[in-house]
């Protein structure tokens, strides 16, 4: 089913939740004629546009680009408003006329490498974001060394906390925990 | 229950002046307000409120706490309140004076600490985040990476316990910081090497204490003392100390002499005198005696008589006794002969001295009529003729003419001779006189002289004359000692005679005498042999028994007595002898033991010290190296591959034409010193090089913004909140295009409550838009932080809640 770069995209939209909606699309009584559309689901509002450069001049799009905002502008419609572009990337004029009324995905034309990869680094701002399982509690290294010292002196498992002060207080306390086992003893040399 | 934040309030805080209350309970919170309107303050008053501190500005000011509060205000004050947080205060109260922060932080601890690291993304914190491209060696341990991520982590902490501790991987190490461990491990080597010493020593003394012992028991044997088992010393000392020998000794020594001395004075007898030889030798004692008696009733009277007479004579001179007859005859003979001299020579002077008077007499008679013819002839001249002729001479001077200057008168009317030359002549003639006069006195002196020494001289003879009647008495005198030496000297040979017969006499006596003496010792000797072999313990003296046979017999008594006697001597000597010695081995035992008990006391004590000290070396080892994996774990926890996941996811949303993305170098080796390293991935996989080289300047910050949120992102959501203040500061509008789609993500997929403060109107607007409320529940709520004239910070807020979209049909 996917034979061309619309295809691609459209199917991850699909998978991302995106309602695609009828085209030509209508706005205020008006109608685009875009290849695609599709809204956001539950916690998006987006509205996406998608277009091939390679069938439609870029010049058209953007005048249908600059139609659709100025639509939702007048109707004071909220929906952010995304192009996703397939086929070459427009000229740079174009390009930042396209920006100044929506956000602009210009997916480029996959020359080499994994042609998927690429139109999914430009769709991910739209995609859901996947966290990994979070790796629970951020670490406090003191107080897990702390929790391993059963058995231990409380005086050495005290140096724990001196840590905060530094390593030349932990040095110190050490030396002196050290020195204090032996200091009351008589180690002069006479008998 | 959700945790969110509520409200602030914030009052006369850094650049906000008066009161403001700004309401938080929504999901998303967007701040906007020109550059100095106080949006950092308002943050960094909820950084105060919620963890009591400001790590975001202690980076920038150390001394910042003293600025908190509005210039033209005393003290300033927070107030924060959140939901969801914790069990008890939903709100926390501070107030800010120059002197400190009064009032306690709305979270707890380790919720704070989150908060700080990980939840509020400030300037200070991008700043830093930005600064660890900035570094050329970002592989040096203090590199601002290695050191954010410590800070981040909080293994500067355990770093300090693992290094502090460093020194007890070894205890060489600590010999110079704790001398006194080092001194207590020498002095138990010291104690030790002492110990084994004197252990040996007492050893040695015992087998020697032994061997004196052993060698002590045949003397004793000898002696027949009993052996206690263990030697008693002073008891022993006392029963050997008793040393009855020596008297005993010395009395058989006493003994020896005496039987010497008989056997001496036995041997000067030789033999008992035969009676023969004493008969002859009475009767020639007794004819003796007789012709001696004979004599002195011959001769002896007269002799007597005569030595009588010669001490009646001269009652000075002592005699020898009359007995010793020869030497008191030349003695009385000597003795009248000098007397007789004496007076002899006595008369003789007399009659010189007589003749000497006589012829003086007649010497003096001439003298004195000499004298007085002498005297008539001074008598004769005037006696002062001298003087008068001096006067005369005088005179002639004043005689001119014939006048008498004396009597005035003409002296030629006595003669025709001039009165100077009548004059002259008298004074010669009278001159003449003076001379004779001063002779004749002369002669007068020398005769007067003369007669006084002839006087004297007589005087001397005459008083040497004797009396008459001391004449006479001499003469007498002279007369009977002549008669006396007569007597004597005729008795010379009766004398020598008398003297012969008496000496014979007496030697017959003596002879006599000696011969009974001699018989009368042999009893003596006998008897004292008798006394001696009582007292030396031997058979009686038998009346046929030779003397000499008895002292043989007493001599071998007393050697043997006292042979045995010095044999017991010496074995007292020799036991004495041993036992000192024993004693002072046994002595010197005693002082090893006690010094071997103080040894092991103190060794025992040293070696408590020492397992304490070594016991808390191995803990402080055991403690560095848990610290140590501690370490690792958190290192291994942190710095893996979801967190490079979750970055590279975050990177690429933000940049998704940049081919290579940041990534942290994970840890080879987790136990060596933690040096966080950045390196970049080929987006297809494969290693890229430094983030500085491979990244534009705009996707480093990018990568710092998202290195922030992968940080948050990576760990469980303790506090679901994400404050970022002024993130894009130079992001060009792609980028701000992603990052609004990113934070949206973030605030309605995953739930974050947002509060972002931006400074350019139209990106707060486009922000507005972007993260507009989603759905039924979502809110955003929109500030902006202005100023009244008057100087007041004065706050605008709208509340926006989410409305239907009416432009496309949902």
């Amino acid at each position: 089913m996917i034979a061309t770069p619309m295809d691609r995209i459209a199917s991850m939209l699909d998978e991302a939740g995106y309602r695609r909606l009828e085209v030509p699309l209508k706005i205020a009584g008006l109608e685009f004629d875009l290849p695609m559309a599709f809204v956001g689901g539950d916690t998006s509002q987006d509205l996406v546009l998608v277009a091939d450069t390679a069938f439609e001049p870029e010049q058209r799009i953007l005048r249908k680009l600059e139609g659709v905002a100025r639509a939702l502008d007048v109707l004071s419609s909220r929906r952010p408003l995304t192009a996703v572009l397939a086929g070459p990337r427009p000229g740079a004029t174009v390009l930042d006329a396209m920006s100044r009324v929506c956000r602009v995905l210009p997916t480029g034309t996959a020359f080499e490498g994994d042609g998927e990869a690429a139109i999914k680094n430009w769709l991910a701002v739209l995609l859901p974001l996947h966290l990994p399982q979070p790796s629970g509690e951020i670490p406090n290294p003191l107080d897990e060394v702390a929790a391993s010292l059963d058995g231990f002196e409380p005086e050495i498992a005290a140096l724990v906390e001196t840590a905060r002060d530094g390593t030349e207080a932990v040095k110190a306390r050490f030396y002196e925990l050290v020195a204090e086992s032996v200091s009351h003893l008589d180690s002069s040399t006479e008998l | 229950m959700m945790k969110r934040l509520k409200s602030i309030s914030v009052r006369d805080f850094r650049t906000i002046r008066g009161e403001i209350n700004v309401p938080l309970d929504a999901p998303v919170v967007l701040i906007h307000g020109q550059n100095g309107m106080g949006k950092t303050s308002l943050l960094s008053a909820l950084e105060l409120g919620l963890t009591g501190k400001i790590a975001s500005l202690r980076g920038l000011d150390v001394d910042f706490a003293s600025h908190l509060v509005h210039k033209e205000a005393r003290e300033g004050h927070v107030s924060v309140s959140a939901e969801g947080v914790t069990d008890g205060a939903e709100r926390a109260v501070l107030t800010i004076s120059p002197d400190g922060v009064a009032g306690d932080r709305l979270l707890p601890a380790e919720a704070a600490r989150f908060y700080a690291e990980r939840c509020y993304l400030s300037q200070a914190t991008l700043g830093r985040l930005l600064e660890l491209y900035q570094v050329k060696d970002a592989r040096r341990s203090d590199s601002p990476l290695t050191k954010f991520v410590k800070d981040l982590l909080g293994l500067d902490r355990l770093d300090a316990l693992i290094e502090g501790l460093h020194d007890s991987g070894d205890v060489r190490r600590l010999r110079t910081p704790v001398p006194t461990f080092w001194e207590v491990r020498e002095q138990i080597q010291n104690l030790e090497r002492k110990h084994l010493q004197f252990t040996g020593e007492r050893d040695h003394l015992q087998v020697e204490q032994e061997g004196v012992r052993v060698g002590l028991l045949p003397w004793l044997q000898l002696l027949d003392i009993d052996v206690p088992s263990p030697l008693e010393v002073e008891s022993l000392d006392g029963q050997l100390a008793n040393d009855g020998e020596e008297s005993e000794l010395q009395r058989l020594a006493g003994l020896r002499r005496d039987a010497m001395a008989v056997q001496n004075q036995w041997r000067s007898i030789a033999t008992d005198v035969p009676p023969a030889e004493r008969e002859r030798a009475e009767i020639a004692a007794r004819n003796a005696g007789e012709a001696a008696r004979a004599w002195r009733a011959e001769h002896g009277q007269r002799f007597e008589l005569a030595l009588s007479r010669v001490s009646e004579l001269l009652p000075d001179v002592d005699l020898p006794s009359p007995l010793d007859l020869e030497r008191s005859r030349v003695a009385a003979l000597k003795a009248v002969q000098a007397e007789f001299a004496r007076c002899d020579s006595q008369i003789k002077r007399d009659a010189e001295g007589a003749a000497k008077l006589a012829s003086m007499d007649l010497d003096l008679d001439r003298a004195r009529s000499r004298l007085s013819v002498l005297e008539d002839q001074l008598a004769r001249h005037a006696a002062t003729s001298g003087g008068l002729a001096q006067a005369l001479s005088g005179l002639l001077s004043h005689v001119h003419g014939e006048d008498c200057p004396v009597c005035g008168r003409d002296f030629g009317e006595v003669s025709a001779r001039p009165l100077q030359a009548h004059v002259s002549d008298r004074i010669a003639e009278l001159t003449v006189s003076a001379g004779r006069l001063q002779a004749l006195a002369k002669e007068r002196s020398e005769a007067v002289a003369i007669i006084a020494t002839f006087e004297r001289d007589r005087g001397s003879v005459a008083g040497r004359l004797l009396t008459q009647a001391a004449r006479d008495q001499l003469k007498m005198r002279r007369m009977r000692l002549d008669e006396l030496r007569r007597v004597l000297e005729a008795l010379a040979e009766i004398v020598s005679n008398g003297e012969r017969l008496a000496h014979e006499a007496a030697g017959a006596t003596r002879a006599l005498e000696a011969l009974r003496a001699r018989d009368q010792k042999a009893g003596v000797l006998r008897d004292a042999c008798q006394s001696l072999t009582t007292q030396v313990g031997v058979a009686p003296l038998g009346t046929s028994e030779a003397l000499e046979a008895a002292l043989e017999r007493i001599d071998g008594q007393i050697a043997a007595t006292e042979t045995r006697l010095t044999d017991r001597q010496k074995a007292r000597r020799a036991s004495r002898e041993r036992l000192r010695e024993y004693a002072s081995l046994a002595r010197r035992l005693e002082h090893l033991g006690v010094a071997i008990a103080d040894l092991e006391r103190r060794l025992a004590q040293l070696r408590d010290g020492k397992e304490q000290a070594e016991a808390r070396i191995l803990q402080a080892r055991d403690l560095a190296g848990r610290a140590r994996d501690v370490r690792t774990n958190i290192v291994r926890r942190v710095f893996n591959e979801s967190l490079n996941a979750v970055w590279r996811d975050l990177f690429v949303r933000l940049a998704p034409e940049e081919p290579f993305v940041p990534a942290f170098a994970l840890p080879e080796n987790p136990n060596g010193p933690v040096e966080a390293v950045l390196e970049t991935h080929y987006r297809s996989r494969g290693k890229g090089g430094d983030p500085r080289a491979m990244l534009s300047a705009g996707n480093l910050n990018t990568a710092a913004l998202t290195l922030f949120l992968s940080l948050h992102l990576s760990v469980a959501s303790n506090l679901p909140w994400l404050i970022i203040d002024d993130p894009v500061q130079s992001m060009d509008e792609v980028h701000i295009a992603q990052f609004a789609a990113l934070l949206r993500t973030l605030s309605k997929q995953h739930g974050r409550q947002m509060i972002i403060a931006v400074h350019e109107r139209p990106l707060f607007e486009y922000l507005a838009l972007e993260l507009s409320p989603a759905h039924e529940n979502d809110r955003l709520i929109t500030i902006e932080l202005g100023k009244s004239p008057s100087g007041d910070t004065i706050v605008n807020f709208e509340p926006r809640i989410w409305l239907p979209d009416t432009a496309i049909a949902a």
